[in-house]
């Protein structure tokens, strides 16, 4: 069934919206079960990044997450609708809770929707930056 | 932080169905290593962004106008060949695009082939491309480039 681009607009925001206020259970409510999720980068920096099939293993990503960082903002700047499908750019920074520190990237989304459900979630970011930013230092080579 | 200028609202006057070709002419243009089509297609004002370490990859950083972006460009082709480069489904919507390219570079001096996965936002005036902001997973591709396993 066609996914209307305002429905789209819909979720797109009540995520968002979830995901700034913390609101746990109001973002975990809008994946689908069988969602597709992947946050491009390093897992040796960042345990919760890579592909993971399903709800509960994002639930299980998203915990990971929670241990080590929580959001300080996320301000989606750009976004495209088209169909079911989205594409986001945002700042976003996060606080490093073993050390107070605060990391501040840049972050493209690509978002598909189905069911009332983000089913697809795709997460880009500079992550040789954003790992630089975790360790404190830079990465030689 | 360097951000798009895109708190502008949507051109809805541009028909998404213009932005998809142009986009979909550029595709075409890489594949067969046309980068004079390519640059055709940039605005004398282009505002054009990687997001990736420029220390370590040519064409990455922030570029402004048209001899800029094309001077890019020339730095990586004379680095690596694009062995392919598909964009999987563009997402359109009035004067702006975005889509997940899936990228081969093969570097000139040693052949190794580099692969990397490439989130692209553009936005058009008048046919002609303005903004490009691109993403990938830098680190992989530090990785892949050097052809060693980061230790930190």
């Amino acid at each position: 069934m066609r996914v209307s681009e305002g429905e789209t607009r819909e979720i797109l925001a009540a995520l968002f919206n979830a995901y700034r206020r913390r609101d746990f259970d109001g973002f975990v409510a809008l994946l689908h079960d069988d969602i597709d999720w992947i946050i491009h980068g390093p897992i040796e920096v960042f345990p919760f990044a890579g592909l993971r099939r399903g709800r509960p293993a994002v639930l299980q990503a998203l915990a990971v997450m929670g241990l080590s960082y929580s959001l300080h903002s996320y301000e989606p700047d750009f976004t495209i609708v088209e169909d079911d499908r989205a594409a986001v750019m945002a700042d976003v920074s996060l606080t490093q809770l073993a050390t107070g520190r605060l990391l501040r990237f840049r972050t493209a989304n690509l978002i598909r929707v189905a069911g009332g459900q983000v089913i697809e979630f795709g997460e880009f970011a500079d992550s040789f930056d954003q790992a630089e930013q975790a360790l404190g230092r830079l990465i030689e080579l | 932080m360097l951000r798009l200028v895109t708190d502008t609202p949507i051109d809805d006057s541009a028909a998404a169905g213009d932005v998809r070709a142009i986009i979909a002419d550029m595709q075409d243009a890489y594949r067969k290593g046309d980068f004079a089509r390519i640059a055709v297609r940039f605005a004398d004002d282009i505002d054009w962004l990687f997001q990736a370490p420029p220390s370590i990859f040519p064409a990455v950083g922030r570029c402004r106008g048209k001899a800029a972006v094309c001077g890019t460009f020339a730095a990586l082709v004379a680095r690596y060949h694009i062995e392919s480069h598909v964009i999987d489904h563009v997402i359109a919507e009035g004067d702006r695009a975005a889509g997940v390219s899936d990228v081969v570079l093969v570097e000139r001096d040693g052949g190794r082939a580099i692969y990397c996965q490439i989130a692209s936002f553009f936005r058009v005036q008048d046919g002609l491309l303005t903004h490009y902001r691109g993403f990938t997973d830098s680190f992989d591709t530090v990785e892949r480039e050097s052809g060693t396993v980061l230790r930190f």
